[in-house]
């Protein structure tokens, strides 16, 4: 569903990604693993938009969507749901999930909502309250809620572990996996937490400075000695 | 060889007062252009360079020039310390503005500087000294070791000077560390911190620097123009400054002079038709062009000449 | 004591009015617009003009708010769409400009102080000892009620919610895809519209002439940085606080009149520069 082909895409002269070509299908999600710096956000920043490839191309059932603007991109079906969860803290809950479905028509919305709220009970108790008012793991349910709002063919998640206890941490996965299955959904999940990541995935790419130095099933990618050693802590998993 | 525009610029310069010689009031207007540019070039310095942003200038140049009319005509201080005096003071207030500048972000300088520049003209209106809402007249011309600068003719000399040694110390500055530094700080400040560079000492500096030059053009407006009103140096003439420091070219070293002599030029030439009423739109509309078009102002021509000169030297 | 604090309170209407402005194009935008006075004594001029082409009042005032809302239109999509690219502070620029055009343009045709008819003619109100101006009454009024518009615009609209997260978060409102050039066209009309009214509700106190709004734009931006620079409700407050205290401290203690705002400014700059309803924001060095 997703092909993105040799894409490069820098700041200026500095180039951070170098011909990276991969693939995802929907219901599946895909990990991307790497350090640091090497580009993970910066890729999905060029999926939906707010970046311009300098290289390379990206499609989405063969729609080509490198290059158009980022309200393009989301009416098209991809998501970014970004690192740091960037809700609208003065917001209400409500407000911000209202948001996420800007361009779709009210009954559409109505739908969706509900979809939401079945899947974040918690959020259904904190509709009216101010969204700064919650707490990290109720603003990460807030921000993958509000970007489920659109209807995603595609979802980005950046770092969505970040900063938050292990067990939501878990519970999220969980959801986030569940609805990819459910929704046909196709994820691409940037992670740290590369364990945690591999778990819920289908299939993972390593980047490493900026070039996809690795990829495969999750399996393979859990067995593999250089991923064990860099991100896996050396363990066997 | 890109010396040749400076050379031909004195050349002309020095020739002007003979050429108009059965015209004072034309050399009156180019007298008020370079103390405009002289101010302006300060304004250049905080802003092109430093990147700090006042609305309150005008108010340097009234501090300066009230210091040394009051000096000069109520307590008889020769006209060189009082000029020293009148600058020193505008350094101090400039410091005094300098000290927010470490703290506020962009806009919010901005309504600083509006606000204290505001207050500045202020408290100068209600002094008794000054001649409070009448204004300070009658301020006499320039007096250099016995040599009375009297007419327009010979303040022209002297404006010129000043003029050159201003732009001389502006370039100098521009190249100099301070000013590196500034400009580092103008463009990255995260990137200056990481260099070890002391952000506060430069911003201060920056301030103080730009109300010197303004101190400097408002005395010397005093004395050649002979009469102040506190009411000429507010938020408008602050903004008037600013279009000026943009039409002519921010960051470049003659842009203040050109905008001046842009300013004065428009200003008399429709007020020799009695339109002088649209000089403030066709500034506005000027310096909407400016921005625009010409993110150098006029500089951009200049800029461009001399790009072009210096490949046919090049090629030949 | 009351009819200071109603004169006081009419006066920081129009100061909120204007601040509101201020505020709305600065939180979305990040553009310090310093034209929003004088846009308001351009649009008073016309209603003057309107006026003596024997318009009625109340026609008066809408065609008024309606040519702002069209002009803040006309600006954002003609002028600061494309400088908008190049250069951020290019839109400050043009917003000093717009004042030297303005300004020239009205004093074309006004060269001195010129009267200008009040909404509502006829003696104060008194209730015994409290005096109420008619014309300030009006204006208190009609503030009231464009306040109540505009925040349930803000906050029931979907464009209006739109702005208000634009405001909090860009990066984020661009991801969702949320149409930003469509909400800065939004702000600006609304912003040169609440400029028009502002313009035509004092220019009776003062009389019209091309700075007459220059004091009150000063102290709108004042009123504003007391609120908080980011929060529209703390430009209505921090308008009618400042209003009232101004007006207070002006019939008390006459000489520091003038200077009395300029200082409060300075000193809430540097001591709380968040002001009552702002959020803290990192300081840069």
């Amino acid at each position: 569903m997703l092909k993105i082909q040799s894409l490069c895409t820098g700041y200026g002269p500095i180039e951070v990604l170098h011909e990276v070509t991969l693939e995802a299908k929907s219901a599946e999600v895909v990990s991307i693993l790497g350090s640091n710096g090497a580009g993970k956000s910066t890729l999905l920043k060029t999926i939906s938009g707010i970046l311009t490839p300098t290289k390379g191309s990206i499609s989405l059932e063969d729609i080509i969507i490198n290059g158009l603007e980022p309200s393009r991109i989301v009416k098209i079906g991809v998501v970014h749901v970004p690192e740091g969860r960037h809700i609208f803290p003065g917001l209400t809950v409500k407000d911000n999930l209202l948001l996420g479905g800007y361009f779709r028509d009210t009954e559409d919305n109505k739908k969706n909502m509900e979809f939401v709220m079945s899947t974040f009970p918690i959020l259904k108790d904190r509709l009216k309250e101010r969204a700064g008012m919650l707490s990290g793991g109720e603003q990460q349910m807030l921000a993958l809620g509000r970007g489920l709002m659109g209807n995603p063919k595609l979802l980005l998640l950046d770092e969505p572990s970040l900063g938050l206890a292990p067990k939501i941490t878990s519970e999220i996965f969980q959801i986030i996996l569940d609805l990819a299955k459910q929704k046909e959904m196709g994820v691409l999940l940037v992670e740290q937490n590369a364990k945690k990541a591999l778990e819920i995935s289908d299939r993972g790419y390593v980047l490493i400075n900026g070039r996809i130095a690795l990829n495969g099933s999750s399996d393979e990618l859990k067995n593999n000695p250089e991923v064990q050693k860099l991100y896996l802590g050396g363990k066997n998993v | 060889m890109k010396k040749i525009l400076p050379i031909i610029f004195l050349v002309v310069a020095i020739f002007i007062p003979v050429v108009f010689k059965t015209k004072p009031s034309i050399i009156y207007f180019i007298n008020l252009s370079m103390i405009y540019a002289i101010s302006a070039q300060g304004l250049n310095l905080l802003m092109g360079i430093g990147g700090q942003i006042s609305l309150g200038h005008a108010a340097f140049m009234a501090i300066g020039g009230y210091t040394s009319a009051i000096l000069v005509m109520k307590f008889h201080t020769p006209f060189l310390p009082a000029l020293v005096a009148g600058v020193a003071l505008s350094c101090i207030f400039g410091l005094i503005v300098g000290f927010p500048s470490l703290r506020l972000k962009g806009f919010y300088l901005a309504i600083a500087t509006m606000a204290l520049g505001s207050v500045v003209t202020d408290v100068i209106r209600r002094l008794a000294i000054t001649g409070g809402d009448y204004g300070f007249a009658n301020i006499s011309p320039p007096e250099i070791f016995k040599f009375v600068f009297s007419s327009n003719f010979s303040q022209f000399y002297m404006i010129l000077g000043f003029l050159l040694l201003t732009t001389w110390l502006a370039r100098n500055f521009i190249r100099s560390k301070s000013g590196m530094a500034l400009q580092a700080m103008r463009d990255s400040v995260t990137g200056a911190v990481a260099l070890g560079i002391n952000i506060s000492n430069y911003k201060l500096l920056a301030f103080i620097i730009s109300s010197a030059f303004a101190g400097l053009a408002g005395v010397l407006y005093a004395h050649s123009v002979t009469y102040l009103n506190a009411f000429n140096f507010g938020l408008a003439f602050s903004i008037d400054l600013l279009a000026i420091t943009i039409i002519g070219g921010l960051g470049t070293l003659w842009g203040s002079l050109l905008g001046a002599i842009l300013w004065v030029l428009v200003r008399n030439f429709l007020s020799l038709a009695h339109f002088e009423v649209f000089a403030g739109v066709i500034f506005g509309v000027m310096l909407i062009i400016v921005v625009v078009f010409l993110p150098r102002g006029l500089s951009e021509i200049i800029i461009r000449i001399n790009q072009r000169m210096n490949r046919k030297r090049v090629i030949t | 004591m009351f009819s200071l604090f109603f004169r006081g309170l009419a006066t920081g209407s129009i100061y909120s009015l204007t601040a509101m402005g201020i505020v709305l194009i600065l939180s979305t935008t990040n553009v310090m617009n310093f034209s929003q006075g004088d846009m308001g004594m351009f649009l008073a001029f016309i209603a003057l003009i309107l006026l003596m082409a024997k318009i009625p009042y109340p026609v008066t005032i809408i065609i008024i708010i309606l040519m702002g809302i069209f002009l803040g239109f006309l600006l954002e999509k003609g002028l600061m769409s494309k400088v908008r690219k190049t250069s951020h502070i290019g839109m400050v620029m043009i917003t000093l400009a717009l004042t030297m055009i303005f300004e020239g343009i009205v004093g074309i045709f006004v060269k001195t102080p010129t009267l200008f008819p009040p909404a509502i003619s006829g003696g104060p109100i008194i209730f015994g000892t409290i005096i109420m101006d008619r014309q300030d009454l009006l204006s208190l009024a009609i503030s009231l009620i464009v306040v109540i518009i505009l925040f349930l615009a803000l906050y029931r609209t979907k464009i209006g919610i739109a702005s208000r997260s634009l405001a909090e978060d860009e990066y984020a409102a661009k991801l969702l895809g949320i149409p930003v050039k469509n909400i800065y066209i939004f702000i600006w009309a609304i912003a040169f519209g609440l400029a028009g009214l502002a313009g035509i509700m004092v220019a009776p106190r003062l009389s019209l002439e091309p700075t007459f709004m220059l004091v009150i734009q000063l102290k709108a931006f004042i009123a504003a940085v007391l609120g908080g620079m980011n929060s529209v409700l703390g430009a209505v407050v921090g308008g009618l606080l400042l209003g009232v205290v101004e007006n207070f401290v002006s019939f008390y203690i006459p000489q520091i009149k003038d200077s009395f705002s300029l200082i409060l400014v300075v000193l809430v700059l540097l001591f709380l520069p968040q002001g009552l309803f702002g959020k803290r924001e990192t300081r840069r060095a």
